[in-house]
């Protein structure tokens, strides 16, 4: 085989078409951040939230540089941010995370992580972080342990607990 | 030489333990936002209304916190790397050896223990993952890619505020589980 003919199997074979996959990803998060909105309607229109839309710059280097919409919601004196993380993940095909100002360490953030690829819309898991044990010296193994996180569906009840979790 | 593994956990043991002081100073630094220690520490003004100093602390935080995730993954892969190379470099000495007493060919005999040198070049994260394509699982190489790309974005200009795209603690296990069965 010449490289000529690899080169055309190489073709033929399976391309990242890098700018559909960052549309859908972009649209995947702004259906995200339209459902945060409509599970916290209740508290936007009492007014006890108020959300702000941005853009955040995202590169990642399997997709090149893009923007992407966040959002952060006011309770307050306080502020969740909700940032879109990335699209290349592991063990799924977007993060966005849901993190209180000036509490954003890892161990403290809720991750939502999106599931398949579906262009009728994403589903969404939430992991919340565990109970925080920050002042515990511990083993490695107990350490691994206690930053293991609960899985739930992306739901208007489990949000509301999200959020009040961050807020508390 | 300490083992692989160990290396890899002790970077990891120690991040968390700078994460947890840092979440002392957070306690206390909220807890009272313009007193001494608060305004020594991270160079708040006492004249600063508490909303202001609050704001001053959030913005504080949000980086050292977005700096340590970055720290955590540069860490512990620095410590895989040289764990890494340590182990390598065992046998690149090996081979070196056999090439030395075993093939005494007249051409090329100056040089032809460089015929291994390029061995010693599997030392970052980039050419270990050349050298293990085709070995590793594919999610595991992935990982390692993310790993890989996140120390380097870190390295030359990420926001500190923007988090790596993999949690320190799966960075952690894909080098823990490669380190296990590799090294």
């Amino acid at each position: 085989m010449t490289l000529k003919d690899t080169l055309r199997k190489l073709q033929e074979g399976p391309q990242l078409d890098a700018q559909a996959v960052v549309e859908a990803w972009q649209k995947a998060v702004g259906d995200f951040l339209g459902q945060i909105r409509e599970f916290l309607k209740e508290y936007r229109e009492s007014g006890a939230i108020l959300i702000q839309d941005g853009q955040v710059q995202l590169r990642e280097d399997l997709l090149g540089g893009y923007s992407a919409p966040n959002m952060a919601l006011r309770a307050g004196p306080a502020t969740i941010r909700v940032e879109p993380v990335g699209r290349v993940v592991v063990g799924a095909t977007g993060r966005v995370d849901l993190y209180r100002m000036g509490r954003a360490a890892e161990s403290q953030r809720v991750i939502a992580l999106r599931e398949g690829i579906s262009p009728q819309g994403s589903r969404w898991n939430l992991l919340i972080p565990p109970i925080d044990r920050s002042f515990e010296i511990m083993s490695l193994p107990a350490l691994l342990k206690s930053q293991e996180r609960k899985q739930v569906p992306f739901d208007k009840e489990n949000l509301e607990s999200a959020v009040d979790k961050l807020l508390r | 030489m300490a083992a692989p593994v160990e290396s890899i956990n002790t970077a990891f043991t120690r991040c968390d333990a700078l994460l947890k002081l840092v979440n002392y100073a957070r306690t206390r630094a909220f807890a009272n936002p313009k007193d001494d220690f608060s305004c020594e520490m991270f160079g708040i003004a006492k004249s600063e209304n508490k909303g202001m100093a609050l704001a001053k602390l959030n913005r504080i935080f949000d980086e050292i916190d977005g700096l340590i995730a970055h720290l955590t993954l540069l860490d512990i892969a620095a410590a895989f790397e040289k764990a890494f190379r340590e182990s390598l470099k065992n046998a690149v000495g090996e081979a070196r050896k056999i090439i030395h007493d075993q093939y005494n060919i007249p051409s090329l005999a100056e040089v032809r223990e460089k015929l291994v040198r390029n061995v010693d070049k599997y030392e970052g994260l980039g050419t270990i993952e050349v050298l293990l394509e085709g070995y590793m699982e594919p999610e595991l190489l992935k990982a390692l890619r993310l790993i890989r790309e996140n120390r380097n974005n870190f390295a030359h200009g990420t926001d500190v505020k923007s988090p790596p795209t993999i949690f320190a603690n799966q960075a952690f296990a894909v080098l823990k589980k490669i380190a296990e069965d590799y090294l």
